[in-house]
C-alpha cells in the first residue's frame, strides 16, 4: 500500500485537533492515579482510552474529511486501514501513559506495583475488542451517534466495573487477573488484534460502498 | 508589440467578432508587420479573460479571410497584406449591403436619384466623423 | 483523451433521480456546470470524483493525482495552520512543488500560520486553489467556488482559471449557479435541471440556439407553446424561445440574444421538456 504512509502522516495531523483532550486526559490521568491509585484510575484510562481511539472517525467527521479524501489519491481501503492503525495506536499510547503515572503514583504511595504491566496489556487488548464493536457503528452511522454510544456503554461498564464491583473486588479481579498468568492477558490482546483485524475488513466494507 | 485589443461588454458585437475586428485593423493600419507573430490564442484569452474558443474563433476567421496564417505549433503570423484580395473582399461586402437598400427603396417606391442622395449624405458624414 | 467522460449516470435519492446523463469534459477547455442549486451538479462531480456511486453507468477519469479541487468550504481540518495543510498533504502527490504552494499562498495573502478556521470564505478558497495549483494538476474542479465570495476574491478567482488554462492540455470543470462567472470564461456549458440535462455545447451554440423575446399581448397566443419561461405582465410578456421559432414573430417584437444567465432561469421555469 504505497499510499498508506502519507494516509498515516494526514491521520497524525488530524490528531492536531484533539491535542487539548489528549492534555486533559493526561493530567487528570496523573491526578487519579496519584489520588486512588491504579484501581481508581483504571476505569477513566478504559474510557478516555476509548475516547481517544475513536477521536479520530469524530474529527474526520466535523471536519467533513471525506471530501478531502474523495479528491485525495488513496484509495478508500487505504483511508480506513490507516485509520484502524491510529486508533489502535492512540489508544495504546493512552493506556501507556496512564500506566506510567500510575506506577509512579503507586511508587510515591508506597503501593505495590506488581501486575501493574499486566494490568495494562490486558486493558489494551480489552479496549480493542470493543474498539472492534464501535469503530464499524461509527463508519456506520457517523461519529456523532457512535461516539455517543460508544462513551454511554464505556461509562455503563466502567461503572459497573468500577463501583459496582468495589474497589477490593476489581483489585481481587486484577490479582487473579494476574495470578491467571500472563496467558490469560496474552490471550485478551490476541482476541483484541484478531478482533480488530476483522472490524477493519468489515469497515472497509461498508466504507466502500457508502456515498461520500 | 504596441497592439492593443480593447473590448466592450455593452456594444451588442459579439466578443469574437471585436476581437477579430480590432487585431484585422491592426493589421490595415501596419501596426503589426507582415511576418510578425500575432499573441498565442491561449493567451490573448488569458489577457481579455475571455474563452479560448472565442480567441480560436477570432483567428480562424482571421486565417480564413487571408491576414494571418495558423501554424500548428508555432502560432499565428501575419501575412502579406494582399490589397488586391482587400479591395475585392470589401467590394463583395459593399454590394451586398447596398443591394438591401436597394431593394428596400423600390419597395418604399424611392426614385435612383433620391437614393443616390442618402448614399452621398452618409459618404458626407462618414468623412466628417 | 479527454480527462472526464460520463457515460449513463444515473443515480436515485428520496425523490430525486439523477441522470441518465452523459458527459463528456474536452481537453484543453474550461466546461461550464450550471443550473439551480439542487439540480445535480454536486452529485454529478461527486461521482466524476468517486465519491458517490452510480447506480449505473460509467465514469472515466484520469487519476486524482493530476487533479486539483475547490468546493465552497474548505475541507481540511479547522485547526490546521496554511502551512500545515500543505505540509499534510504534500506526501501524496509525487509533483507537488513546495515553493510554487509557498509563492500561491503569498498571492493569496495567507498568513502561513494562520488557521483554517480563522480564513475568511475568500481566504478559503484560495487555500484550496494554492493546492489545487501545486501539484501539477491537468483537471481543475470548481464546485461553486464563488458563492458568498466578495468581487474581487471572484474575481482573483477568476483570473487564475485563465491562467491555468494558457497550458493546452489543462481542462477546467467550473460548477455553479453564478452564471455570470461563466458568461465570458466557458467555452463549454452543460445546463442542468432537476437531474437532467438540458443542453451540453459550446457556449456560443447555446447563445445562438435560444432567444430571449419581449413581446406585446396581442402576439402570444400564436407562439404561447414555443415559449418557455414565459412571464406575462401587464404590458406584455417575455420569455426565451428557440431561434428557429422565432421567425413567427411580428415586427413588434423585441429579439435578443440571450445571456447564459437567461437561458438558465428560462429553461428551469417549468418541467424540463424531452
Amino acid at each position: 500500500m504505497s499510499d498508506l504512509a502519507p494516509m498515516l502522516r494526514l491521520d497524525l495531523h488530524s490528531l492536531v485537533a484533539q491535542r487539548r483532550m489528549f492534555l486533559i486526559f493526561v493530567v487528570m490521568s496523573a491526578a487519579f492515579a496519584f489520588a486512588g491509585g491504579v484501581t481508581f484510575s483504571m476505569p477513566l484510562l478504559a474510557a478516555v482510552g476509548m475516547m481517544i481511539g475513536l477521536s479520530l472517525f469524530g474529527t474526520a467527521e466535523t471536519n467533513k474529511l471525506t471530501m478531502l479524501y474523495g479528491s485525495l489519491p488513496v484509495r478508500r481501503r487505504t483511508v480506513m486501514v490507516s485509520h484502524y492503525l491510529v486508533a489502535a495506536g492512540m489508544t495504546t499510547l493512552a493506556i501507556v501513559i496512564g500506566m506510567l503515572f500510575a506506577g509512579v503514583a503507586s511508587v510515591v504511595r508506597g503501593e505495590s506495583a506488581e501486575g501493574l504491566l499486566m494490568s495494562g496489556v490486558a486493558v489494551v487488548g480489552a479496549l480493542f475488542v470493543v474498539l472492534s464493536f464501535m469503530i464499524p457503528l461509527q463508519v456506520r452511522f457517523g461519529a456523532m451517534t457512535g461516539s455517543f454510544v460508544a462513551l454511554a456503554v464505556t461509562m455503563v461498564i466502567s461503572g459497573i466495573v468500577g463501583f459496582g464491583l468495589g474497589q477490593e473486588a476489581l483489585a481481587g479481579l486484577l490479582a487473579s487477573l494476574n495470578a491467571a498468568g500472563p496467558w490469560l492477558v496474552a490471550g485478551l490482546v490476541a482476541v483484541g488484534l484478531v478482533g480488530l483485524a476483522v472490524s477493519v475488513l468489515v469497515s472497509i466494507r461498508i466504507y466502500e460502498r457508502q456515498d461520500h | 508589440m504596441g497592439l492593443d485589443v480593447v473590448l466592450s461588454n455593452t456594444s451588442g458585437v459579439p466578443i469574437y467578432e471585436q476581437i477579430k475586428g480590432q487585431l484585422k485593423a491592426a493589421i490595415l493600419r501596419g501596426d503589426v508587420a507582415e511576418g510578425d507573430l500575432l499573441p498565442s490564442i491561449r493567451g490573448l484569452a488569458r489577457d481579455l479573460r475571455v474563452s479560448v474558443i472565442t480567441t480560436t474563433r477570432a483567428y480562424s476567421d482571421l486565417a480564413a479571410e487571408g491576414f494571418v496564417t495558423n501554424v500548428p505549433g508555432k502560432g499565428s503570423y501575419v501575412l502579406p497584406r494582399n490589397a488586391e484580395l482587400v479591395r475585392e473582399r470589401a467590394l463583395g461586402e459593399i454590394e451586398d449591403l447596398f443591394a438591401d437598400g436597394v431593394r428596400v427603396g423600390r419597395l418604399a417606391g424611392l426614385t435612383p436619384a433620391e437614393l443616390r442622395q442618402v448614399l452621398d449624405t452618409l459618404i458626407e458624414s462618414e468623412e466628417q466623423s | 483523451m479527454n480527462p472526464l467522460e460520463l457515460r449513463g449516470i444515473t443515480k436515485t435519492y428520496d425523490g430525486f433521480t439523477l441522470g441518465p446523463i452523459d458527459l463528456v469534459v474536452p481537453r484543453g477547455y474550461v466546461m461550464g456546470l450550471v443550473g439551480a442549486n439542487g439540480a445535480g451538479k454536486t452529485t454529478l462531480i461527486k461521482t466524476s470524483l468517486g465519491m458517490v456511486l452510480p447506480d449505473a453507468g460509467t465514469v472515466a477519469v484520469v487519476g486524482h493525482d493530476r487533479i486539483g479541487v475547490v468546493h465552497d468550504q474548505p475541507a481540511y481540518v479547522a485547526d490546521w495552520t496554511a502551512v500545515l495543510v500543505g505540509r499534510a498533504l504534500a506526501p501524496f502527490y509525487p509533483a507537488w512543488d513546495q515553493s510554487r504552494f509557498d509563492g500561491l499562498l503569498a498571492w493569496a495573502g495567507i498568513d502561513p500560520g494562520k488557521k483554517v478556521k480563522e480564513l475568511s470564505r475568500g481566504m478559503g478558497m484560495k487555500l484550496q486553489l494554492a493546492v489545487a495549483l501545486s501539484h501539477g494538476a491537468e483537471l481543475l474542479i470548481l464546485d461553486e467556488p464563488t458563492s458568498g465570495l466578495d468581487p474581487l476574491a471572484r474575481s482573483q478567482l477568476l483570473d487564475m482559471v485563465a491562467e491555468f488554462m494558457t497550458e493546452e492540455s489543462h481542462t477546467v470543470l467550473f460548477s455553479t449557479h453564478i452564471t455570470t462567472d461563466l458568461e465570458k470564461v466557458a467555452d463549454y456549458v452543460t445546463v442542468i435541471h432537476e437531474g437532467r440535462l438540458l443542453a451540453s455545447t459550446t457556449r456560443d451554440e447555446l447563445t445562438e440556439e435560444w432567444r430571449m423575446v419581449h413581446g406585446a399581448a396581442s402576439e402570444l397566443d400564436a407562439v404561447r407553446p414555443l415559449v418557455r419561461g414565459l412571464r406575462q405582465h401587464a404590458r406584455g410578456w417575455e420569455g426565451l424561445m428557440a431561434t428557429p421559432d422565432t421567425v413567427a414573430l411580428g415586427r413588434g417584437t423585441v429579439i435578443e440574444q440571450p445571456t447564459l444567465e437567461e437561458i438558465v432561469v428560462h429553461l428551469a421555469k417549468e418541467p424540463s421538456h424531452v
